[in-house]
């Protein structure tokens, strides 16, 4: 991510979005670059309404955004985004009826994947990718709902897009399936720009060299993990007794409290903040403002 | 449209007719229409210039359960909760839908295979006349426009009930035509015509006239297909296009209903009327070899079945027994 935004892959201005009396977005600029963007916020953020804008999905209300140099308000230029771009909406349907092959394949006929031969193939490496090759002629419906949640990843790597947007990809996984996911994509060919929005701050942090933190509409961080770790860095403690006065406590496994807050609680050891420590006082501070 | 798109529609027209063609719906309709021909011919020795309306109407049944299938398939993406994640695909809802129209090709084998039997079928009941190839044809327009509705439905409903709506509706239209004003019985003119066939003692040459029927389900299939894309379509240049094909097609429709509704030329009533005053000036014996039911085969080597356009009767002709 740049400041100056010179060499941004994609870029966000001012970007605004209302629905009825709730401001989604409120002038929200972004500079992406090629590599993993995390987005981290609460449920309400905008973090959805963000992702879909980029999606080409979404139309703002008032702002710019420029994905490659390329305008999405002009029809032609925005079906060349939808060209390079792979989406994972965060409520995903399916056509239950339809087998994972089947499904892929007319997803990428929707991709204009038109040639036979290579849509098999660009199928087969999906399916391979996201450890459902043995599940090709499985009936969608018989499948668990993690298997679905990584049917819809595998629609998104569909046709190797160089702009992934991934709405809470990770939802639904269990541990191993969230630890091959972080595989995936860090060894996604092309260094793509990814997007993805999250609530697991440990998957930030295992794989976001980037990091905003979207609050009420605003972006209120941008940096990497370890900066937003950073920033709460001498207000987290451990100690033996809870102290009310912490933002948030809660008790370890090593059945200690940690404590989020700006007063110490008494007999508390300073400990190194994590990216969630980091996101919990923002959110806070936010939420105070 | 540019290689690319109108790739992507033969793409997605090729699954949806694969869809379509493994329907069950459709094999349903493929075995109700079946059955509906077989109990209107059943009965009685088949008249190849009413056999042909009727094996059209059987047609309607298939119609239907191609345009509930059509309809399902049209309002899939936004049932499934899919409308977002299509939305991002560069391939736009237009080209979707021109898919959809497209896969309609996945009904004609079901359609072609019905006409086919069902007329195998007359003719080997010894059915009298010719087939009106015209006519047959037809059913298969009304199959297409049926499932083009449902395409255009679903584009907008996609409740997986709107279709089944939609078909009763059209049976409706179609079937009940006593109890629709004149205006209905414009939309649906050939209806008023093929009951009445059966009881014509022979074919009148160009009545009910085959050819403006096709050409009016043409206009209805055309009609459907245009409300569908234009449901769609955003591009003000294309919506422009799609409004004139639009007023072309009702035109047609026009034309083809007017066609339809033409009384019949004095000569010909003329002629009828001299075919009903004397029968057996137009009537020639044929051995019965086969009949629909046992009593009446029980005495068939005692009749002679009586169709027209023939000299004389050298065996004594009895008049073929009352239809219905």
């Amino acid at each position: 991510m740049t400041l100056d935004g010179s060499t941004a892959a994609v870029r966000v201005d001012g970007l605004s979005r209302r629905y009825g009396a709730t401001r989604a977005l409120d002038g929200v600029d972004l500079r992406l670059e090629r590599g993993i963007t995390g987005l981290l916020g609460p449920n309400g953020a905008g973090k959805t309404t963000l992702l879909s804008i980029l999606a080409t999905v979404g139309e703002p209300d008032a702002g710019r955004v420029s994905v490659f140099g390329l305008d999405p308000r002009q029809a032609a230029q925005r079906v060349e985004i939808r060209r390079r771009l792979g989406y994972l909406p965060q409520e995903l349907g399916y056509h239950r009826h339809f087998t994972v092959a089947a499904f892929l394949d007319y997803v990428a006929i929707l991709k204009e994947i038109t040639g036979r031969r290579r849509r098999a193939e660009e199928v087969a490496r999906v399916l391979a990718a996201i450890g459902l090759e043995t599940r090709a002629r499985t009936r969608i419906r018989a499948l668990s709902g993690g298997m679905r949640q990584r049917l819809g990843i595998a629609q998104a790597l569909l046709g190797k897009p160089d702009l992934l947007v991934l709405d809470e990809p990770t939802a639904g996984l269990d541990p191993e399936q969230r630890l091959r996911f972080r595989e995936l994509l860090s060894g996604l060919p092309g260094d793509p720009v990814i997007v993805l929005s999250t609530h697991q701050a440990d998957d930030i942090a295992a794989i976001c060299p980037h990091v905003v933190v979207l609050l009420q509409g605003r972006v209120q961080f941008t940096g990497t993990p370890a900066d937003l770790a950073a920033t709460a860095a001498g207000r987290v403690w451990a100690a033996s007794e809870r102290d009310d006065r912490a933002h948030l406590a809660w008790r370890g496994g090593d059945n200690r409290w940690r404590h989020v807050g700006d007063d110490p609680p008494a007999g508390a050891d300073l400990v190194a903040p994590t990216v969630e420590d980091g996101y919990l006082l923002l959110s806070h501070a936010a939420g105070s403002r | 449209m540019t290689a690319a798109p109108l790739r992507t529609v033969l793409g997605l027209a090729r699954v949806e007719a694969w869809l379509q063609i493994r329907s069950l719906l459709g094999l349903a309709g493929l075995l109700g229409a079946g059955g509906l021909i077989w109990l209107v011919i059943y009965r009685t020795v088949p008249l190849w210039w009413n056999a042909s309306w009727q094996i059209g109407d059987g047609q309607l049944i298939l119609g239907m359960a191609v345009l509930i299938a059509a309809q399902l398939a049209a309002g899939r993406a936004r049932r499934a909760g899919l409308a977002d994640l299509y939305a991002s695909f560069p391939t736009t809802a237009a080209a979707r839908t021109g898919g959809q129209l497209a896969g309609l090709a996945g009904a004609l084998p079901a359609s072609l295979v019905l006409a086919g039997v069902a007329s195998a079928v007359v003719q080997a009941r010894g059915a009298i006349g010719t087939p009106d190839v015209v006519v047959l044809a037809a059913g298969v327009l009304l199959v297409i426009a049926a499932g083009a509705a449902g395409v255009a439905i679903g584009s907008r409903f996609p409740h997986p009930l709107a279709g089944v709506l939609f078909a009763l509706a059209l049976f409706l239209c179609s079937g009940a035509y006593q109890v629709l004003s004149r205006a209905g019985i414009w939309l649906v003119p050939w209806n008023i015509m093929v009951n009445q066939l059966g009881v014509l003692p022979g074919p009148l040459a160009g009545y009910p006239p085959g050819g403006a029927h096709a050409l009016e389900l043409a206009g209805f299939a055309a009609t459907a297909g245009i409300v569908a894309l234009a449901v769609t379509v955003r591009r003000a240049r294309a919506r422009a296009g799609l409004a004139a094909a639009g007023i072309a097609a009702v035109a047609v429709i026009c034309f083809a209903g007017a066609l339809q509704l033409r009384p019949i030329p004095t000569t010909a009533v003329n002629h009828l009327v001299s075919e009903v005053a004397d029968p057996a000036s137009v009537q020639r014996c044929v051995a019965a070899a086969r009949s629909g039911t046992a009593s009446i085969r029980a005495s068939a080597a005692s009749w002679r079945r009586c169709g027209h356009r023939s000299a004389t009767c050298s065996r004594g002709c009895r008049p073929r027994p009352a239809r219905r």
